[in-house]
């Protein structure tokens, strides 16, 4: 395989090759340097590149390789991380002005993991400020869409998104408070994992909400994101809302049959006016082969995840804004005017209606468990809409993060996000535009297993993760 | 309180030691009155049957899963 062609590689792939010594780290860690080098001032993916750390990873892992001592799928094979996981020595941004000089003094656990796991880190990637969604003006550049750089990668996690479909990384991380890996891997035509809250740590990662924030693997297929799952997740005496559950081998569950999986469709999703037609066809088409391949599908209702979205907001945003108001008051002028806006908006959020957000919260999270008490899991559209271009994908006035709109949207996410359950993005298709769509396959708490079986059955019975953006 | 005005964020603005430019404030009266409607359509009846959860529980979800 010609170096400009080792992007196509999936990890399992690459990984493989490596442990097999027909395929050097280093050869391929420089091969994904070469890529950065010539597309990232396009597509904006990373912040900082680590090049020389990058490949002095790689050298290790393969003297390592060559001594007999192999550390697993991921040794060796180069990925990268959204810039608010704390990287020793190099800046952490969080995609601020206000973080601008950040430079931690020690590694987070995940960093710490990836380096055990010997995967030379290329970098930190792009993502809306603060990991809120809606940025305007992005300080470190505006990331695009591989398949089409008119429009929006979505976000939060937009750099960790564009990165991986780009062929800029062979994964990523991201992380999902509301969202935040999901709607970016669907805009994207990538596979994102929302994992169980708990499931993952999340010590020295910039917070957005305590009690939602969760940090996932972007790849191209369900079994990389499997892989990467098994190498980030478990308990961290450094975050205490981590659990001590075993982490299981996740890419084991592949190769289970679906058949007699029961899946529940929510009724406010699949029949919202504000689903795209397109979207709504495409995912009733990725159910009807599920079906084929021997799930058992029926619609069910979510009556109060249609609300969801403001939730969410009301809770999510508040506990951001607790964490900002010094420098919103010290440093208002460094925010984006979006970012600035929401959190300044969260400051000034009645505290009844905090508590009753919080209320509503738990009749979600009861909806949630209760439906998942009869299904296996539920699908429904990653995002109700296409990726919109660039210029409208901001949380500027009238923009796609701002009014009716943002909460329309957000009642897909948000429901996963706030009963804390495991939820996977994988790609179903196309629009007319050329642009990826996606349905999310969400489970029952720490049952990851599942959805990348379900997930996986899905993708080998397409075709979609094959194609490639032409960048 | 679901129809938040400039001058009613102005007011809170101030008590909150934040400083709003119009633009702002009605941007943020708006986001805001968007929000506090949408929680008012879920029904008061089943909002007292659930107390507030202040954080997901992993120990529940782990006896669960």
């Amino acid at each position: 395989m010609a170096n400009s062609d080792l992007h196509r590689l999936t990890i399992a792939q690459a990984g493989e090759e490596i442990k097999a010594r027909r395929l050097s780290p280093v050869e391929l860690t420089q091969a994904y340097l070469d890529r950065i080098s010539s597309l990232n001032d396009h597509l904006g993916a990373y912040i900082t590149v680590t090049g020389e750390q990058a490949l002095s990873s790689a050298r290790k892992a393969e003297t390592e390789i060559q001594s007999g001592r192999h550390a697993g799928p991921l040794h060796g094979v180069p990925v990268a991380v959204k810039d608010i996981i704390s990287t020793k020595g190099v800046l952490t941004s969080a995609g601020s002005k206000v973080l601008a000089d950040n430079i931690p003094d020690h590694d987070s656990t995940i960093i710490e993991r990836l380096n055990s796991a010997g995967a030379p880190i290329l970098g930190k990637l792009n993502l809306s400020e603060f990991a809120i969604g809606g940025t305007i003006e992005h300080p470190y550049g505006t990331p695009r869409n591989p398949w089409n750089t008119m429009h929006s990668a979505g976000g939060s996690s937009s750099g960790s998104a564009v990165a991986t479909a780009g062929g800029l990384a062979a994964g990523s991380l991201g992380s999902d408070t509301g969202g935040s890996v999901r709607g970016p891997s669907a805009f994207c035509g990538i596979v994102g994992l929302r994992p169980t809250y708990g499931r993952v740590t999340r010590h020295a990662v910039v917070p957005m909400c305590w009690s939602m924030d969760t940090i996932g693997p972007m790849t191209r297929t369900v079994e990389d994101c499997a892989l990467m799952l098994r190498v980030i997740a478990g308990h961290d005496p450094r975050d205490s809302s981590t659990s001590v559950n075993p982490v299981p081998d996740y890419a084991a569950s592949l190769r289970n049959a679906v058949r007699g999986i029961k899946v529940g469709l929510p009724n406010e999703m699949f029949d919202s006016n504000g689903l795209d037609p397109q979207i709504k066809a495409g995912s009733e088409k990725a159910i009807t082969l599920l079906e084929e391949l021997g799930v058992e599908a029926e619609r069910i209702s979510l009556p109060t995840a249609a609300q969801s979205g403001a939730v969410f907001l009301a809770i999510a945003d508040v506990d951001s804004a607790e964490f900002h108001s010094d420098w919103l008051k010290t440093r208002g002028d460094d925010y984006d005017w979006s970012t600035r806006t929401r959190l300044e908006s969260a400051t000034l959020t009645p505290a009844s209606a905090y508590i009753r957000a919080q209320r509503a919260r738990e009749l979600i999270r009861r909806e949630m468990i209760e439906a998942l008490d009869r299904f296996d899991v539920i699908i429904m559209p990653s995002s109700p809409t296409i990726s919109p271009t660039i210029e409208s994908a901001t949380g500027s006035p009238g923009g796609y993060y701002q009014g009716r709109l943002d909460l329309s949207r957000r009642r897909y996410t948000s429901p996963a996000a706030l009963a804390g359950l495991p939820s996977l993005s994988v790609p179903c298709g196309f629009s007319d535009e050329g642009l990826p769509m996606a349905i999310q396959i969400i489970g029952k708490p720490f049952a990851e297993e599942t959805l990348f079986q379900v997930g996986h059955a899905y993708e080998q019975a397409t075709d979609w993760h094959a194609r490639e953006p032409g960048v | 309180m679901t129809d938040l005005n400039r001058a009613d964020i102005i007011e809170m603005a101030r008590a909150a030691g934040l400083e709003l430019d119009e633009a702002r404030a009605d941007t943020i009266a708006s986001r805001l009155s968007g929000i506090l409607s949408e929680l008012d359509q879920i029904p008061i009846e089943n909002m007292m049957s659930a107390e507030p959860v202040q954080i997901f529980s992993v120990k529940e979800a782990s006896d669960r899963g």
